[in-house]
């Protein structure tokens, strides 16, 4: 499947719009799903996902494979133009009506019995992830997936800031010699 | 140490670049570190590296359907965007021929005067003829000692049988004067009358026709090249 990502990219390089279509239809229901758990509400998820294609079809011919898969180029595109909209529109998640939250489907594809559905590098980063303490992964995947700043995790997880933070160094220290 | 150099410390940047890659980096320091990442680019690269392990992410995230409207939006966009950069390919292409045309026939007729030693000062009129395809084929120089002297530069194929003749046309549209005939390659040269030399003034256009059979009234005439005749120096 992923190979098929990169193909259709380099096909939107070169202005193919049949491509880019296929490219949406199949990786708009990821990308869109990261987006509405970072922007919380579906009409802005939306614009999100529309901004992010548009900057995919103009920005294809800066991806090579060299720059790891496509499919997660793209969301790297996704999470930054949600990013950038939520500091441009001082959104706050406390703000809003909490619509998506929690780590349900994470903790399921953790599991050996979804393995077969994840490419290598994802099977990779699950195994790095699993030597996280449960505190130290929540805290990183829920900053990961919803954008949840160090103030926004104490009160979620009703834990002191400090000890927060602390998961989350420890985390990162932890991942960085398995990810290397 | 300064800001930079800590940021060269690659215990600090790699620990940095994995944090704003796995979005544990907030406000202001991601902020700054969005800046400096754009203006290094070992930063960048490195920031690149976490961010492709991370995305990796998405994968564990269940499949949500957006709406239609959004593929409507993003099709429109893409297709106005390429719209917009045809019509300035084109409109920039529409002002480049004939900017291009302009330029060329100045150039052309400026070398052809400046290389015609002797006459240079004589020379009443000028004219370059362009073929159908708008390239430039003959130029034509009307002296004031009553000469008219017609270069082709490119040798113009006629069937037997068939002459070329000198045109011009008035200004105000009457009817094409014949100067003469001319030959279909080097130069040729024509004299006209004191009165002719006057008339020059209301001639807009200078045309060659190939004429195949009979006179200049009863043959079948073809417009081969046509330019609009310039005034060189006052009157």
């Amino acid at each position: 499947m992923e190979d098929q990502f990169a193909d259709l990219l380099i096909r939107c390089a070169k202005q193919d719009q049949i491509a880019f279509k296929q490219l949406y239809q199949k990786a708009s229901p990821k990308l869109y799903s990261l987006a509405l758990r970072l922007m919380q509400k579906p009409e802005l998820a939306e614009d999100v996902l529309q901004e992010s294609f548009i900057k995919i079809w103009q920005k294809a011919d800066t991806y090579n494979t060299q720059k790891g898969k496509a499919l997660t180029w793209m969301a790297t595109v996704t999470r930054n133009k949600a990013l950038d909209k939520l500091r441009s529109q001082k959104l706050k998640s406390n703000e809003m009506d909490i619509q998506y939250e929690g780590l349900d489907f994470a903790s399921t594809d953790l599991e050996p019995d979804h393995q077969e559905d994840l490419s290598q590098e994802m099977q990779r980063l699950r195994e790095c992830l699993k030597q996280l303490q449960p505190s130290q992964r929540e805290c990183i995947l829920l900053s990961y997936y919803y954008g949840h700043t160090h103030q926004e995790l104490s009160e979620k997880l009703n834990k002191p800031l400090g000890t927060v933070k602390a998961w989350i160094r420890r985390g990162l220290e932890t991942l960085k010699p398995c990810l290397s | 140490m300064s800001e930079l150099n800590r940021y060269q410390n690659p215990q600090v940047f790699e620990k940095l670049a994995m944090a704003y890659a796995a979005g544990t980096l907030h406000g202001r320091a991601r902020q700054r570190f969005e800046k400096l990442k754009s203006e290094h680019f070992y930063l960048e690269a490195t920031t690149s590296a976490f961010e492709s392990k991370f995305g990796n992410l998405v994968e564990l995230l269940p499949n949500e359907k957006p709406s239609g409207r959004v593929w409507k939006n993003i099709e429109s966009s893409i297709k106005s965007e390429h719209t917009s950069e045809g019509t300035e390919k084109s409109s920039w292409f529409s002002w480049l021929k004939p900017a291009y045309a302009v330029s060329a026939l100045a150039v052309l007729l400026a070398v052809f005067l400046v290389l015609s030693p002797g006459t240079k000062d004589n020379i009443a009129y000028a004219a370059v003829l362009e073929d159908t395809q708008s390239n430039p084929i003959a130029i034509t120089r009307i002296t004031s000692d009553l000469s008219v002297s017609i270069s082709i530069m490119k040798e113009l194929k006629l069937e037997d049988g068939t002459v070329l003749r000198l045109w011009c046309h008035p200004k105000n549209g009457g009817e094409p004067m014949e100067m003469g005939k001319i030959s279909n390659t080097g130069e040729t040269i024509l004299t006209i009358t004191p009165e002719e030399y006057e008339n020059m003034k209301t001639i807009g256009k200078l045309e060659i026709t190939a004429d195949s059979h009979g006179s200049a009234q009863t043959s079948a005439r073809t417009t081969l090249l046509k330019g609009f005749l310039n005034p060189i120096k006052e009157q």
